[in-house]
């Protein structure tokens, strides 16, 4: 009876115990490098009166009726005499974004969960909501609402001496659709902040609905063919992008790093550009950015 | 000799015959079959001044019917669905007509062998579980096999591997899972009869869902283990269990390597006119899917219950507690009184009083290094001490009932509630937390054995979110088979006076041995309806529905 008992449970424990084996444990660094062998670095061109850059971040979202409004008012400074020095990147994040069956069924939000960490990590309450190279313009808040001061937050971060030169190159072929992207750091003085470097894909003319609340921005209570300008798709090297420097970094050192990416077939590469920004890690202000098209 | 060959040939197939015809008819007398149906059907009215939506299909209905056969050791079943188009508030992935499930099983003296779809638990389930509830929407059954053997007496052994429902598909993962029961007192002779009784078990799950990224180094094959135990003494009684889950990088917990763990404990004590209930819960990254891309409710291996009190009056559940599988720290203390009838405080019929409060809070994090901001993506997200409590409280619920009966005929029950709801954690709406007080006066009066009322008055004050709210409900029930009701939830408190609406609403039922009609039109209020933590959205309403069951 008793061998039996144990046979049946040998049999049983048996079958099962590969179930044991069945784990992949992951060991660190837990996001891949890419190979970007096939990426040869070009030729940078040297700035000869650099300028600061600013990044505004625009957290918004397509069934948002305020947000509109907001973006009328970015356009106003990107249509200001700041030539480029304006980079923006629309985030689509929270709730107000989320598509759903019927007229808003764009899904506008980034890959990698990026809308969504920047969206809790800043906490912002509600969009629309910007961001001025992360600068605490107040002394207080990372983000600011009332897009009609929004100018003057933009033209008081312009008018700040750069630190670093930020260039970017793309190469892109678009048969198999890779993007070859090579970002150039130099830095104007000597460096001892931690920095990172983070780069992204942004997308224009993106057409879909848009709820609006703002009769002279837009019909009422949505636009139909709202064209949504600088959407953040993805990113290179997820969201908090990866460390440029902690240590001592003597002035006029340059620092080169190449990325690769296969763009998706639901972006039009036409429309898309290469975002990358340098900010520090400890107090997250953003120091320079660049954008440059994926085609010319 | 062909005559012969004739009649031998007769004689055979006569007694073939009757052989088969006592065997069918054997066959028939073994053979039972049951099964139950469901119909909720609702034809939406557009009403802009409580946001119902205008539904283009105007009627909407959610269906299904299980059939069960069984023959001694022999059982089969299935179950079809119509969802065409499913109600409100189910999800729209829920769209066709199919048997999602079916299943064949056979069942022998030591083991049982199911093959199709099944349900089951490990321990509490916080390692696996798969149920269903039509209500909810929710079903994550397991199409695949579902082996149990009993070896010896008091051990039970359990496998399952297969794949998940996923509405009218299935999931890209799969899972595979073994279990082990060991019930000591039936195991060992001498400890049959003794009052302490102990059981210990453990379970192994592990999901396999394929695909590479770019970007992160997916792991295959996830893991988990549990171990429990539970020990009984007389009127009281100890479990627990503990999971362990190895890194497991999803949509859910935004891609962090970190592993998951949980623990629940509970303890009952009973005696006479007095039982106790306490239970804790830990949850630390315990989010378990068998698709690394799936959100909200979708395709759930284990199940993390919520250990908060239950009820079914319509105010005291406006603010559900929807349990967080990403971190949370729960407890709950519990306590029923029953005083004898015909003693001091029981009076003439008895009385029972209760207590109950409850509370979760979230798990203290922090950052792994100091340069990366918790939980980023592609790391392990976070740091957390299992014996420290996070500071920030996602919901309280204080809860006193007491229930008597008044004379032969009256029946009463007098509740308060009070409950703390963190929006921002629970829904993701940035408001400021909740705080409702709900007095709840319950009065059934038998008038006769054909004739009852039934009534409720309910109040709900706060001075956040919608405001308050009053609730009154006159039910008359004629037996054997009709059922009449009115009711009104009244949000006269809500900050917008456009918004102080009136859910009205009346039904009718009737049932006739095991089938029951109700009709009901009205308003439904938009909110969160939820059952044991898990939870769905249910939006604004108005129409007229028709639900109808049966079953045989």
């Amino acid at each position: 009876m008793k061998i039996n008992f144990f046979y049946k449970l040998l049999i049983a424990v048996t079958l099962f115990s590969g179930l044991f084996f069945s784990c992949d444990k992951v060991e660190p660094p837990y996001m891949n490098v890419t190979d970007v062998s096939d990426c040869p670095a070009p030729t940078f061109p040297e700035i000869t009166n650099p300028e600061k850059t600013l990044l505004i971040e625009e957290f918004t979202g397509h069934k948002c009726v305020y947000c509109p409004t907001g973006a009328y008012y970015i356009h106003q400074i990107t249509q200001e005499s700041y030539g480029n020095r304006v980079v923006v990147l629309a985030i689509h994040a929270s709730g107000l974004s989320v598509p759903e069956p019927g007229n808003f069924n764009l899904d506008l939000r980034p890959l990698q969960n990026i809308g969504e960490d920047l969206y809790l990590d800043f906490q912002i309450p509600a969009e629309p909501r910007a961001m001025f190279n992360r600068e605490k313009l107040d002394g207080n808040s990372f983000y600011y609402s009332a897009p009609d001061t929004w100018k003057s937050k933009a033209e008081q971060v312009l008018a700040q001496a750069p630190e670093i030169t930020l260039q970017i190159i793309n190469d892109y072929e678009e048969a198999s659709r890779k993007l070859c992207t090579h970002v150039r750091t130099k830095f104007l003085g000597p460096n001892s902040q931690n920095l990172k470097i983070a780069v992204f894909i942004s997308e224009d003319s993106i057409v879909g609905y848009q709820s609006n609340n703002n009769s002279a921005v837009g019909p009422t209570p949505e636009i139909e063919d709202y064209v949504f300008m600088d959407v953040l798709r993805d990113g290179f090297v997820g969201t908090y992008g990866e460390v440029l420097t902690t240590g001592n970094v003597s002035q006029d050192s340059a620092i080169i790093r190449t990325y690769k990416k296969i763009l998706s077939p639901d972006w039009n590469h036409k429309h898309c550009k290469v975002v990358a920004y340098v900010y520090n890690t400890d107090t997250k202000r953003i120091l320079q950015a660049a954008e440059a098209h994926v085609v010319d | 000799m062909r005559q012969r060959f004739c009649l031998l040939l007769l004689f055979f197939i006569t007694i073939s015959y009757a052989s088969a015809q006592s065997g069918i008819e054997k066959f028939l007398q073994n053979s039972q079959v049951s099964g139950n149906f469901e119909l909720d059907g609702m034809y939406y009215n557009p009403d802009s001044l409580i946001g119902a939506p205008d539904v283009p299909q105007k009627l909407l209905m959610n269906t299904f019917a299980e059939i069960k056969y069984s023959n001694g050791p022999f059982s089969a079943g299935l179950r079809f669905e119509n969802y065409l188009y499913a109600l409100q508030g189910f999800d729209p992935r829920y769209k066709g007509v199919g048997i999602p499930y079916r299943y064949v099983s056979f069942e022998k003296d030591m083991y049982s062998i199911t093959v199709g779809n099944s349900y089951d638990q490990f321990g509490s389930g916080l390692i696996y579980r798969s149920w269903q509830d039509f209500a909810l929407g929710y079903d994550n059954s397991l199409d695949g096999v579902n082996i149990k053997v009993k070896p010896y007496k008091g051990i039970t052994l359990k496998g399952i591997w297969g794949l998940q429902r996923f509405y009218f598909t299935r999931s890209p993962g799969v899972i595979r899972g073994f279990d082990a029961d060991l019930a000591l007192n039936e195991m060992f002779k001498g400890f049959t009869n003794s009052d302490f009784r102990v059981t210990l078990g453990g379970s192994f799950v592990s999901k396999y869902q394929d695909g590479d990224d770019p970007v992160y180094k997916l792991p295959k094959n996830v893991g988990s283990y549990a171990g429990r135990a539970n020990f009984v003494y007389k009127n009281f009684s100890i479990s627990g269990e503990y999971v362990h889950k190895i890194n497991d990088p999803s949509a859910f917990n935004n891609r962090i390597y970190k592993p998951g763990n949980a623990t629940f404990i509970q303890m009952t004590y009973a005696k006479k006119g007095v039982g106790v209930y306490l239970a804790a819960i830990r949850t630390d990254n315990m989010s378990y899917k068998t698709d690394r891309d799936a959100v909200g409710n979708d395709l759930n291996i284990n199940y993390i219950p919520a250990i908060t009190k239950q009820t079914t009056y319509s105010l005291a559940a406006i603010y559900p507690y929807a349990t967080q599988p990403n971190g949370e720290f729960g407890f709950q203390a519990s306590t029923t009184f029953t005083f004898a009838k015909k003693s001091k405080l029981g009076g003439k019929y008895g009385t029972n009083f209760s207590l109950t409060y409850s509370q979760y809070n979230n798990i203290e994090k922090q950052k792994i290094d100091e340069f990366t901001p918790l939980d980023s993506t592609g790391t392990l997200g976070y740091k957390s001490n299992f014996f420290k409590i996070g500071k920030e409280v996602n919901y309280q619920n204080f809860n006193l009932e007491f229930s008597k009966k008044l004379s032969k005929k009256i029946k009463m029950i007098l509740s308060y509630f009070y409950v703390m709801y963190n929006s921002k954690v629970i829904e993701g709406h940035d408001v400021p937390n909740i705080h409702s007080h709900v007095a709840v006066t319950d009065i059934t009066i038998n008038i006769n054995k054909k004739h009852s009322l039934r009534t409720e008055l309910q109040y709900l004050y706060t001075k956040q979110g919608e405001g308050s709210w009053m609730y009154a409900m006159l039910e008359y029930t004629l037996a054997p088979g009709w059922f009449f009701a009115v009711s009104d939830q009244f949000n006269y408190g809500n900050p917008s006076k456009d918004k102080q609406i009136h859910y009205y609403s009346v039904s009718t039922a009737y049932a006739i041995g095991s089938t029951r009609i109700s009709l009901n039109y009205g308003r439904q209020r938009a909110g969160i309806f939820c059952v044991g933590g898990v939870c769905r959205y249910v939006p604004a309403a108005n129409g007229l529905s028709l639900t109808l069951t049966s079953s045989f």
